[in-house]
C-alpha cells in the first residue's frame, strides 16, 4: 500500500497530515519513509515545535506548488540577492523564529529552506561593522584590546581591498 | 468518529493517542511510582536549560556548521568584521571552507591553508561543567544510572516489537478512539515512547553514553526491529550529540569517540556472528547462515546511515577532505580494521560509515570464515596447541582487548570454511543458495567501493527476486523466534527452487558473466576511470547484478587489472566468487544437457545458452 499522505508529529504532540511529496522535501523524512516503509504511525519530530513545523510545512507546500526553476550551473556562486519574493516575505519574522527555522531546516535537512534562512541572516550581517553585528544579535565582545588588534593586523589585506 | 481528516491541506489534528484518559492514568501511575527519580530528572533539565537561554532561541543556539553555511554567503570584508565580533565567531570565520572560494574568485588560486580548519575536537576529553556537575552529584548514585540502563533494552524491545507488528491495529485505534476495543495494544506506545524521548534528552544532557551504546548495539544487531519512531529518535539523538558538540566550547562527546564507538559496536556484532558460525556445520548451513546475516547486516548499514546522516554531513565528510582516500583495501583491509578497533593509531583516516562497516565484515567475518593460504604460516604456531574446542564462554566481552587473539583463534579453527562449504553445496547441487551467496559477495564488494560519498545515500540493494522473496521472511522468522540456528525453516526454500530459474536470473542480468563464458582469456580494456572518484550507485530492481558486475569489472581500488572473473578488490573474495562462478556455470551446462536428453528444453535455458555460444 502506498500512501499519498504522511503524519508528522511535532514535539508538543500535534499531528499534521501532509502530502507525501511535500514531506519528502525534507531529506530526513524522506529517508525514514523510504527505509521503514509504509505504516500509518506518525513520524515524530522531537526537535520541532508545532509553531515552527507549521511554518516549515507552509514553506514546503508553497514550493511544492510553485516549483522554482533551478539554475544548476550557477550552483557554486554564492549569491545573496537571488531570494525570491515569497521566500523574502517568509523570512520576515522575529529573530528567535528565524533561528528556530534554521535549526528545523538543519534538522529536517531541507536544503532550500536552510539556504534561504541562512541567506537572510547573512544579509543581516553584510556591510555591518563588528559593533553593529554585536548589537543585532546581542553578542558580547569577549576580546581584549590586544587580541582585537592582533586580528586586525592579520586581516589588514581585507580592508585594503576596500570592497 | 472520524479523527484524521483526509484533506490535502495541512491539518492540525488533536493528539488523540496521547491524551486518552487511560494513558494519562497510566502515566500518573508511572510518575508517582518513581517520583524520587523524577526530581533528579527535573534537576537535570533545569541545568540543561541554564545552558542555553531557556526557551527563546538565540544566535547562540546556531551550531557551528550552520554558522559556516551562513558565513559562506559573505565576502572577505564581511568575514573580517564577523571575526572581530567575538571569539566564537572568530574561530568559525577562520575556516578554510569559507576562504577557499574567496581565494579562487579573487586570485584564481587555491589557498595554502593560512586559515585553519576548525578543530572541533580541540578540547577532547574535557567535559563541560554540566557533565562534571552531574558526574559528581547524580551519576555516582548508582540507582540513577541503573534505572535508565536496565530498563532500556526491555522497554525498547517491547515497544518496537509491538509497534512493528501492530501498526494495523494502531490504525484501528486511531480511527476508533471512542471505543475501548483494542486499546490495550496501543496503550504502551505513548508512555514508552515518551520515556524514550525523555531519556534522549537525558542522554544528550548528561552524556549518558552507556545507554546510547546499548541502543546502537541493538540497532546494528536487530535493525529491522526499529520502527519509524525509534529511528527518528535515534536520528535526533545523534543530531543533538553533534549539535551539542558544536554549540558548547567543551566537547561533551567528541565525534571521533562517536566514530570509535560505532567501530566497537560493529566489531562486537561481527565477533558474535563469527563465534556463532563456529557451531554451524560446513556446507549449505554455513552458506545460509552467512547469506542471511549479510542480508540483515545490509539493513544495519542502511539504517546506521540514516541515523548518522547528520554526522556524515558535518563531520565525516569534512574529515575526508584532509586524508588521502581511498585506502587500498586488498592490502590494508584487515590491518586497517585491527588498528581501528584497538585504536593504536590516533591518525587513522575516517571512512564513510558504509565503508567502515563493510570493511569490518570483510576483516572479521569473511576473513574469519575464509583464511587464505598465505596466512597459514602466521597462525601455524597457534595451530599446534589449539586442539581444545573453543566454547562460546571463551568469548571476551571487552572487544578491544580480546580482538586480536580472538581473531586468530577462531580463524585457525575455520580454515577455508566458505570454500569447503561451496564444494559441499556443489555436491548437493544447491545452486540457488550459491547464487544468493554470490550476490552477497557482490553486494559486499559494492559497499566497499562506496567510500567518500558524503550524501550517505546508500540503498540496500534490492536483490534479485529470489533473494528478496525468500530471504527476507527467513530473516524475519530468524528474529521473531530469536532462534539463531533456524535452518530447518529454510529447508523448503532450498528445495523448492529449480536451478534454471535462478541461473537464468544471474545470466540475464549479467553480460559480464556471459562474456566470460564465451571467452575467458580475452583481455578486457583497462578501466577508464579516475581512481578517486566514486559515484553513488543507483539501483533499480533488474539492474542490480548488472551494476555490481560493472563495478567488479573495473575495481577502482585496483591498479592492477585482472581479467579473471570476477575482479574484486579482495583476494579472498575473489577466490570465493570464482568458485561460485565455476559451480554455477557447470550446473548450467548440466541442466542444458539434461534437458536435451529429456527433450524438455526450457525456453529460458535455450536463450541463455545461445548467448553463451
Amino acid at each position: 500500500m502506498s500512501m499519498s499522505t504522511v503524519k508528522l508529529e511535532s514535539s508538543d504532540e500535534k499531528i499534521y497530515e501532509v502530502e507525501r511529496d511535500i514531506a519528502c522535501m525534507s531529506v530526513t523524512i524522506k529517508n525514514m519513509l523510504e527505509d521503514i516503509g509504509d505504516s500509518d504511525a506518525p513520524i515524530p519530530l522531537p526537535n520541532v515545535t508545532s509553531t515552527i513545523l507549521e511554518k516549515v510545512l507552509e514553506y514546503c507546500k508553497h514550493h511544492h506548488e510553485h516549483p522554482s526553476p533551478q539554475p544548476e550551473d550557477k550552483k557554486d556562486e554564492k549569491r545573496l540577492d537571488d531570494i525570491p519574493p515569497y521566500d523574502r516575505d517568509f523570512c520576515k519574522v522575529d529573530q528567535p523564529t528565524l533561528f528556530e527555522l534554521i535549526l528545523a531546516a538543519n534538522y529536517l535537512d531541507i536544503k532550500a529552506l536552510l539556504d534561504v534562512t541562512c541567506k537572510t541572516v547573512a544579509n543581516m550581517i553584510r556591510g555591518k561593522t563588528p559593533e553593529e553585528i554585536r548589537k543585532i544579535f546581542n553578542i558580547k565582545n569577549d576580546f581584549t584590546p590586544d587580541e582585537e588588534e592582533q586580528i586586525r593586523k592579520e586581516n589588514e589585506w581585507c580592508e585594503d581591498k576596500g570592497n | 468518529m472520524e479523527i484524521f481528516l483526509k484533506s490535502p491541506s495541512i491539518t492540525s489534528l488533536p493528539p488523540t493517542i496521547y491524551t486518552s484518559d487511560f494513558l494519562l492514568a497510566e502515566e500518573d501511575q508511572e510518575e508517582s511510582h518513581d517520583d524520587f527519580q523524577d526530581e533528579d530528572y527535573d534537576m537535570v533539565m533545569t541545568i540543561g536549560r541554564s545552558l542555553s537561554t531557556n526557551d527563546i532561541v538565540t544566535v547562540f543556539d546556531i551550531p557551528k556548521e550552520v554558522w559556516i553555511h551562513i558565513l559562506s554567503f559573505l565576502n572577505e570584508k564581511d568575514l573580517f568584521h564577523v571575526s572581530l565580533v567575538d571569539s566564537f565567531l572568530y574561530n568559525i570565520s577562520q575556516d578554510n571552507f569559507l576562504w577557499k572560494p574567496l581565494y579562487i574568485k579573487k586570485w584564481n588560486v587555491i589557498p595554502i591553508p593560512h586559515k585553519q580548519r576548525i578543530i572541533i575536537e580541540s578540547q577532547k576529553h574535557k567535559r563541560g561543567f554540566l557533565n562534571d556537575y552531574i558526574n559528581n552529584n547524580l551519576l555516582n548514585q548508582s540507582f540513577y544510572i541503573h534505572r535508565i540502563y536496565n530498563s532500556k533494552l526491555n522497554v525498547i524491545g517491547k515497544f518496537l516489537y509491538q509497534d512493528n507488528n501492530n501498526s494495523n491495529q494502531d490504525n484501528n485505534n486511531n480511527n476508533s478512539m471512542g471505543t475501548n476495543t483494542n486499546i490495550g495494544v496501543a496503550t504502551n506506545i505513548g508512555p514508552i515512547w515518551k520515556s524514550l524521548y525523555r531519556e534522549r534528552r537525558m542522554i544528550v544532557n548528561e552524556g549518558g553514553i552507556e545507554e546510547f551504546f546499548q541502543l546502537l548495539s541493538t540497532l546494528i544487531s536487530y535493525p529491522l526491529e526499529f520502527n519509524r519512531k525509534a529511528m527518528m529518535t535515534m536520528y535526533t539523538l545523534v543530531f543533538q550529540l553533534c549539535i551539542v558538540n558544536y554549540k558548547m566550547k567543551n566537547c561533551v562527546f567528541p565525534p571521533s569517540e562517536l566514530y570509535g564507538m560505532l567501530v566497537e559496536i560493529v566489531h562486537n556484532h561481527l565477533m558474535k556472528l563469527l563465534h556463532e558460525a563456529q557451531s554451524i556445520p560446513d556446507g549449505k548451513e554455513l552458506i545460509l547462515f552467512y547469506t542471511i546475516h549479510w542480508q540483515n547486516y545490509l539493513h544495519s548499514i542502511k539504517r546506521i546511515n540514516i541515523v548518522f546522516r547528520y554526522f556524515h554531513r558535518d563531520w565525516i565528510s569534512k574529515q575526508g577532505e584532509d586524508v588521502s582516500r581511498p585506502i587500498n583495501l586488498h592490502v590494508k583491509g584487515s590491518s586497517w580494521w585491527k588498528k581501528l578497533v584497538t585504536l593504536s593509531d590516533p591518525n587513522l583516516p575516517v571512512a564513510h560509515l558504509t565503508t567502515m562497516m563493510s570493511r569490518g565484515w570483510v576483516a572479521i567475518l569473511f576473513s574469519g570464515l575464509q583464511k587464505s593460504e598465505n596466512d597459514e604460516d602466521l597462525f601455524s604456531a597457534f595451530n599446534k596447541d589449539s586442539n581444545v574446542t573453543k566454547t562460546k564462554d571463551d568469548m571476551d566481552i571487552s572487544p578491544r582487548l580480546s580482538s586480536v587473539t580472538a581473531d586468530q583463534q577462531s580463524i585457525e579453527k575455520q580454515m577455508n570454511r566458505l570454500t569447503k562449504s561451496i564444494q559441499l553445496c556443489q555436491r548437493n547441487s544447491d545452486s540457488t543458495l550459491i547464487s544468493n551467496f554470490l550476490l552477497s559477495v557482490f553486494q559486499l564488494q559494492e559497499y566497499l567501493i562506496l567510500s567518500g560519498d558524503e550524501s550517505a545515500n546508500v540503498n540496500v540493494l534490492t536483490a534479485p527476486m529470489m533473494a528478496n522473496r525468500d530471504l527476507s521472511p527467513t530473516i524475519n522468522n530468524h528474529h521473531r523466534h530469536n532462534n539463531n540456528r533456524n535452518i530447518n525453516l529454510n529447508q523448503n526454500y532450498i528445495n523448492n527452487h529449480s536451478v534454471d530459474n535462478d541461473i537464468q536470473i544471474i545470466l540475464e542480468n549479467n553480460p559480464f558473466l556471459q562474456q566470460n563464458i564465451l571467452n575467458s582469456v580475452t583481455i578486457m580494456p583497462r578501466p577508464q576511470r579516475l581512481v578517486t572518484q566514486h559515484q553513488p550507485i543507483l539501483h533499480s530492481n533488474n539492474m542490480v547484478l548488472n551494476n555490481i558486475l560493472n563495478y567488479t569489472n573495473r575495481c577502482p581500488f585496483c591498479n592492477i587489472f585482472n581479467n579473471n572473473p570476477p575482479v574484486l578488490c579482495d583476494e579472498k573474495m575473489n577466490r570465493v566468487a570464482k568458485k561460485c562462478y565455476t559451480f554455477l556455470i557447470s550446473t548450467l551446462h548440466q541442466e542444458k544437457s539434461n534437458s536435451k536428453v529429456n527433450g524438455t528444453a526450457s525456453h529460458t535455458i535455450d536463450t541463455n545458452m545461445s548467448l553463451v555460444r
